[in-house]
């Protein structure tokens, strides 16, 4: 069986800095990382290998060329092989772009039972990726899976969280999954599997070899363009309360009764 | 712009979505609605008092199960034989999930999770969250169909009007998914309704054991709320459902009051809490990002300020019971 897992490199969210107006984010020179719902992903598709035999997992991303190093974690945590797609033109692609990559590249590697992916990416977290792909290989999708069980002939079975229920999906391969944090806990590999994740192999393609280029894999605005894209204007009063607790107290409470809020 | 085609898994999305467009319809054309899935016929009936002109309807076997491939091809018709140029999707999990799968298959372009929605001219602007929830991209769909997925809330609730629109029998193929449905199960712990509350204690991990957790339960009991969480204490630990954790991937919040205790106030959290209209932060550090989203803070220990302010509240009410916040909606 053959399971490629999909990951995408973010930036790390947390160190995001603003202008002195407070709301244009600086992104430059922001370390980058495999994003975490990816990671559930993977580790999920090394619990079934080390479960079943003969079980390939191969981690695939496109993007950078930074990905050459970051793609090291997930060869690292358990991924037989990478399959990177690095182009310029990704670094500006949107997400039907990547859509159209990672299809692409999900034909060239061939006869894989089950395509893995996260919910949603850390920074934008739109989740549109693992319906695009599907669509566009013509799959079903089973999304949102909080328990996978993939039986030894290729027999799929999700658990989806939805709002009020769970819901349980079956569909024989192949199949899209797209994951939610649930699933597992990603391992964290040790300092052996690090060392000798740079000698797993790592294949790299160009969007050329993959037949696509700028009229397929458009850039980031091409179907939705973005007016402004800043932190909301912070509207609150900020009023750190002072004076001993109880009066701290009191004052909160007078304030909470003059805006309405208890009653 | 030819017409506009709301579709959502959840009726009452559905009906505030079609209200919206109805009320755009000078600038987006006519407004039609597809109500798919089990008893579709009776639904759609229930449709008809939110100004859509037709509503298709189809409760072919093939889309009870509302698997996403096979609802999008019946919707990827309509829009083609309606010559559909918006479509609006309530982004419920499902719609979340629907919604670019239908995209890929118009070669359309799609906002999956749209928190603002208005007209701009005769553009269609939303914004979502972005970069992790720090920012806002306020944003159009320029593809000649567009597919936006709106969260529940961001439109307002619809209420019903004169009854029209046609109801339409949908006669088009209906191609089912390889996948099936084999089973459903309530998700455990389904007692409360955090968006819609009016009052909520958000706790964090401040919050030191599992066994402290009455502590914040008397805090909202005595303000007339509900206990609400950041993801470690449902997801790591599991001390609270799911259904209570605040954030980009849990629920987003509008409450007239939130406390928030013991939450550093990460962005992925507070992406959540942005619709509360007064919050409060305890919190011992006093650097905590918290304190920036806050309109009142309190820098201390939550084991020392929650009982006395627990206890201050109790007696404001002559230490009588708590009145109960107003129930939420429906
Ligand atoms: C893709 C992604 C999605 C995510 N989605 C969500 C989401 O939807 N919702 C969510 O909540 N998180 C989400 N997170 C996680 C988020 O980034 C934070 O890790 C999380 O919100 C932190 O929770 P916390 O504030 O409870 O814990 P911490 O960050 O550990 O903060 C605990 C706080 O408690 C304070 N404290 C400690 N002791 C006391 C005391 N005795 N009295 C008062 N204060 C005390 C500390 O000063 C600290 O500020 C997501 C992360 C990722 C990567």
């Amino acid at each position: 069986m053959r399971i490629v897992v999909c990951l995408k490199e973010v930036i790390d969210l947390a160190q995001v800095r603003f202008k002195t107006d407070g709301r244009t984010p600086v992104l430059d020179g922001l370390p980058v990382r495999l994003g975490a719902f990816e990671k559930n992903a993977l580790e999920e598709a090394i619990r079934i290998k080390e479960r079943l035999t003969e079980v390939e997992v191969i981690a695939l991303s496109a993007g950078s060329g930074r990905l050459k190093e970051s793609i090291k974690e997930a060869l690292a945590m358990g991924a037989d092989r990478a399959v990177l797609v690095l182009d310029p033109l990704l670094e500006i692609a949107d997400s039907a772009g990547v859509a159209r990559t990672l299809a692409a590249a999900l034909e060239r590697i061939g006869s894989w039972d089950v395509c893995l992916l996260g919910e949603g990416s850390d920074d934008e977290y739109t989740g549109q990726t693992p319906s695009r792909v599907a669509a566009l290989l013509g799959l079903p999708q089973i999304t949102n899976v909080r328990e996978l069980d993939i039986a030894g002939d290729g027999r799929v079975r999700g658990t989806r969280g939805l709002e009020a229920e769970l819901e349980v999906v079956a569909c024989d391969s192949p199949v899209v999954v797209s994951v939610t944090s649930e699933l597992n806990t990603p391992r964290l590999p040790p300092l052996t599997a690090i060392l000798k994740a740079g000698r797993k192999p790592v294949e790299v393609w160009t969007l050329a070899d993959l037949g696509l280029g700028p009229g397929t894999v458009g850039p980031r605005e091409a179907q939705v363009e973005v007016l402004s894209n800043l932190a909301p204007a912070g509207s609150r009063k900020n009023q750190i309360l002072d004076g001993d607790l109880e009066a701290q107290i009191e004052e909160l409470l007078r304030s909470l009764e003059r805006e309405g809020v208890i009653s | 712009m030819s017409g506009v085609l709301v579709y959502s898994d959840r009726d009452d999305l559905a009906h505030d979505l079609s209200a919206w467009a109805a009320a755009q319809r000078e600038v987006l054309g006519e407004p039609t609605a597809a109500v798919l899935g089990a008893r579709a016929a009776e639904r759609a009936e229930a449709c008809r008092a939110y100004g859509a002109v037709r509503i298709h309807v189809c409760d072919a076997p093939a889309v009870t199960d509302l698997l996403d491939d096979a609802v999008a091809g019946v919707l990827a018709e309509l829009v083609t034989r309606e010559q559909i140029s918006v479509v609006l999707i309530g982004a419920t999990r499902r719609g979340r999930s629907l919604a670019p799968r239908l995209a890929q298959m118009l070669e359309a372009g799609c906002v999956s999770e749209a928190v603002e929605l208005g007209l701009e001219g005769r553009r269609i602007v939303t914004g979502r969250y972005s970069l992790g929830g720090n920012t806002i991209s306020r944003e159009w769909v320029r593809t000649p169909i567009q597919i936006i997925a709106v969260a529940p809330g961001t439109v307002e609730r619809a209420v019903p009007g004169a009854v029209g629109g046609d109801l339409i029998t949908f006669e088009g193929q209906v191609n089912a998914s390889r996948a099936a449905v084999i089973e459903r199960r309530d998700k455990p712990g389904l007692e409360t309704n955090i968006a819609d509350s009016e009052r909520l204690v958000c706790v964090g991990r401040g919050l030191a054991s599992e066994e402290d957790l009455p502590l914040v339960q008397d805090l909202a009991e005595a303000l007339g709320g509900e206990v609400a969480c950041t993801r470690p204490l449902s997801y790591e630990y599991g001390w609270l459902p799911e259904e209570r954790m605040i954030g980009i991937s849990g629920q987003k919040c509008s409450p007239k009051l939130l406390v928030s205790i013991g939450v550093s106030g990460q962005v992925q959290h507070t992406v959540g809490i942005q619709g509360a209209k007064t919050i409060v932060a305890i919190n011992t550090e006093k650097g905590a990002p918290i304190f920036k989203q806050a309109d009142y803070g309190i820098v201390g220990d939550m084991y020392e300020v929650v009982p006395l302010l627990t206890a201050r509240l109790r007696g404001r009410r002559g230490g009588g019971a708590a009145m109960k916040a107003s129930q939420p909606q429906e």
